[in-house]
């Protein structure tokens, strides 16, 4: 079953990764007092990578897309909307990482 | 009580935020209620709308921006309400809850002491240093700011100020077992002179 959703799947389960990452820099930085210019380089490349992690699975869905041809089915066009959403959703949701309070 | 009815700079704030969100909500609520008439008094132009349209209308266009100038509006009020370090430090007073029941404390006059009365100085941004000795409650006094968590193990500070001389009502706004509906406390605040009588009556 998961074999053949892991186009829808793909990118919002690549988003609650990043959540789980930033959360846990934001977290770990406060905790451990960390530098601020430090903790924020370390949220900035956390969100940098979140970013280019989707843009990658789109790139692969992309791929494999044009590689199906006539067979790619409804649910790999969807897939790849998804993605785009998800990639969407990453880049406004966690871009106050970059510039937001992180300790108070 | 009413967290619409602010009385310092923390609660006027969220106030803002609420009316934003308030007349955001309501234009949305109309134009919505317009399409529905319109689909009852003329179906036919309705019925011309294609799908692809609604969905791109009505799904992107229309609700994104409104997110995100709402997440700006949050994000910049939200920045304005946080005790951050540098600067001019405020007052402290210590906030401890316990089953069920609120503490203060206040570290600059050693020995001040109350329980469910917090004295503030008005005028002036306080820190307020939450703490809990149990069970997970918070700290929220609506008409000053809004509410923080009080954690055991954790210590967590939110600022507020009471713009004019007053009486306040506190409570605790996390459910925290049997006696949490009596969990409440009164803030007083005080001018800079009968602050200084508040807090020694305390000692």
């Amino acid at each position: 079953m998961i074999r053949h959703l892991w186009p829808l799947l793909a990118g919002f389960t690549l988003w609650a990764l990043a959540f789980i990452l930033l959360y846990a820099l934001q977290y770990l930085g406060c905790y451990f007092g960390w530098a601020p210019a430090a903790h924020r380089t370390a949220l900035v490349v956390g969100y940098v990578m979140s970013l280019a992690a989707l843009a990658g699975a789109l790139l692969v869905q992309l791929a494999l897309l044009r590689r199906r041809g006539s067979a790619a089915t409804s649910l790999d066009r969807i897939g790849i909307g998804a993605t785009i959403a998800a990639l969407a959703a990453t880049a406004v949701t966690f871009g106050p990482t970059l510039l937001a309070s992180a300790c108070i | 009580m009413s967290t619409l009815d602010p009385a310092g700079p923390a609660a006027a704030d969220i106030a803002t935020l609420w009316w934003v969100m308030f007349w955001g909500a309501l234009v949305l609520f109309a134009l919505v209620m317009a399409l529905l008439v319109l689909s009852f008094l003329r179906p036919a132009m309705i019925a011309s709308i294609r799908p692809i349209h609604w969905i791109i209308g009505g799904g992107l266009i229309m609700p994104v921006p409104i997110l995100i100038a709402l997440l700006m509006a949050a994000l910049l009020l939200g920045e304005q309400l946080l005790p951050k370090p540098g600067g001019v430090q405020p007052m402290r007073v210590e906030a401890h809850a316990s089953r069920w029941q609120w503490q203060f404390s206040y570290p600059e006059t050693p020995g001040a002491a109350t329980t469910e009365i917090l004295h503030l100085p008005a005028g002036e941004p306080v820190d307020i240093v939450v703490t809990a000795a149990d069970v997970i409650h918070a700290f929220w006094v609506p008409r000053l700011g809004g509410k923080i968590d009080a954690i055991p193990g954790h210590t967590n500070v939110i600022r507020l100020q009471a713009d004019e001389p007053g009486v306040y009502r506190g409570i605790c706004a996390e459910y925290c077992g049997e006696g949490h509906e009596t969990m409440g406390f009164v803030v007083e605040a005080h001018s800079p002179a009968d602050y200084a009588t508040a807090i020694g009556g305390a000692q």
